[in-house]
């Protein structure tokens, strides 16, 4: 992680703004600093190094660089373990945000209320099997704990 | 900026801003400058033009040796066979153009010399990529085969140049010795390659950490590849400029008696602030690097400091260099 925000913030999708091989830096700024923007993410430049950044603000950069991107789909494979309370509620909203615009958003998750809180859908998984799913409005902790550990007193 | 306000909470003037990011090259100009005032105020010898001169003449080869080093470091890698290649090079130049001198001749000549690098960077980066060796073995292993080759062609100092070969290290562009010019045209395309291009990102990220940059959808193994042979490139390269300077081969040249350009280039590298393990870096570092290395191998000689105490220095200020390198990282993060 020895690059800048801005540098690894543009990786993934460096082909999308380049001309001859030769990056258009311009839109690269553009690009890096609206998204950051809308991630509200707290660096003093966008030249900082990523590893001078708090965890939560490099796990924005990993956003960055897969929103910028502009994938259908996004797989959040614990997307707020081992970040502050602050960061946590932004990435939360910013999931919303992706699922309002119509993008697909998978979360995998380990933390029972996030589940909750956030899912339009909830599919429990039991030993690397599916063995359940819930509409978002009914999922309580009880019945999902209810899928998860039906395994374990009926399983082989 | 406007639109950077929005990412910023502390906010600082631009000049603070150039300071925090820029630190590594602000504090490797400055040992240089530092070195070079010293060196000016103590040493009459030092300041006269013609050794001001004769100092950059002799720090080409190692410039040229490298930029190539600087891109196999930056990528995660290190190349310890470049000696042996410039040595390689060096020999099998001069053996030919001891017999064959006819311009188209020698123009063939320095395709397939040029070739014969990239080859020698494939095989290097190849071995490394696919058994996963490390590159400092790989390297060293291809830099033994090449030796022996050297060594198997040319046992002692022989072959000739051709007429007008001896343009290259002794040719004046007005003023200036026309090998400068030719390094700073070397130092321009690969800093453009390095900090404009998709490819120079590509190495960066290889570097900084190649699994990340594999998930990034990047083909690692392939700007791996292309690194090495850039590197080996800049080696064969290096060998036809010390044919032109010395005006006869040597079969040990690149690497067993005078200058190791091995170590002095890795040396050169690292002092100019690349990272060893890649990721991070500059040419422009690496310049200043070559520059250090050769102010010093020439305030030495005019001190009279003899060869095995400018070895013990060397190894110092290399390991010093790292060491002050690798503490500041550590405390920042």
């Amino acid at each position: 992680m020895g690059q800048s925000v801005k540098e690894n913030a543009a990786l993934p999708s460096l082909d999308q703004r380049q001309r001859w091989g030769v990056v258009d830096r311009k839109a690269e700024h553009d690009v890096v600093a609206t998204t950051c923007e809308s991630l509200r993410l707290r660096a003093p430049s966008l030249g900082t190094d990523v590893e001078n950044l708090s965890g939560g603000n490099r796990q924005k950069v990993v956003l960055a660089k897969w929103l910028i991107s502009g994938p259908e789909l996004l797989i959040f494979d614990e997307p707020t373990r081992g970040i502050d309370v602050g960061a946590k509620a932004e990435i939360w909203q910013l999931m919303r945000d992706l699922a309002d615009q119509g993008k697909a958003v998978l979360m995998i998750s380990s933390e029972l209320p996030e589940v909750i809180g956030m899912s339009d859908r909830v599919v429990v998984m039991h030993r690397g099997r599916i063995v359940g799913e819930l509409p978002g409005e009914t999922a309580s902790e009880e019945a999902v704990m209810m899928l998860a550990t039906y395994g374990e007193s009926h399983g082989s | 900026m406007a639109a950077e306000t929005g990412v910023v909470t502390r906010p600082r003037s631009a000049w603070r801003r150039v300071v925090d990011e820029q630190r590594d090259a602000i504090i490797i100009v400055g040992i240089l400058l530092g070195i070079v005032i010293l060196a000016g105020i103590f040493i009459p010898e030092f300041r006269t033009s013609r050794n001001l001169i004769n100092v950059l003449r002799q720090g080409v080869a190692l410039g040229i040796v490298s930029i190539g080093q600087t891109l196999a470091i930056m990528v995660g890698g290190i190349d310890l066979s470049v000696g042996a290649a410039i040595s390689l090079v060096d020999v099998y130049a001069t053996g030919f153009m001891a017999k064959y001198t006819a311009p188209t001749m020698v123009a063939g000549m320095v395709v397939a010399l040029l070739s014969l690098g990239l080859i020698i960077g494939f095989v290097n980066a190849n071995i490394i990529t696919r058994f996963k060796l490390a590159p400092f073995i790989a390297t060293m292993g291809v830099g033994a085969i090449l030796q022996g080759l050297v060594l198997q062609f040319a046992k002692k100092p022989g072959g000739k140049i051709a007429p007008g070969w001896e343009y290259f290290a002794e040719g004046k562009f007005g003023p200036i010795p026309f090998p400068v010019v030719f390094l700073l045209a070397l130092v321009g395309i690969t800093w453009v390659l390095l900090s404009r291009t998709v490819w120079g990102r590509h190495v960066k990220a290889t570097g900084g950490s190649e699994l990340t940059a594999r998930l990034s959808g990047i083909r690692t193994r392939r700007v791996t590849i292309f690194a090495y042979m850039f590197c080996s490139l800049m080696a064969a390269i290096t060998g036809l400029y010390l044919t032109s300077r010395m005006g006869a081969g040597d079969p040990r040249v690149g690497g067993l008696e005078y200058e190791r350009f091995d170590l002095d280039s890795i040396a050169a590298v690292l002092i100019g602030g690349t990272r060893l393990g890649g990721g991070k870096g500059s040419i422009i570092g690496t310049l200043a690097g070559v520059m250090i290395v050769s102010y010093l191998n020439n305030i030495f000689n005019l001190v009279g400091v003899n060869t095995y105490l400018q070895w013990i220095i060397k190894g110092l200020i290399l390991l010093g260099a790292v060491a002050v390198y690798s503490v500041r990282r550590n405390g920042e993060a």
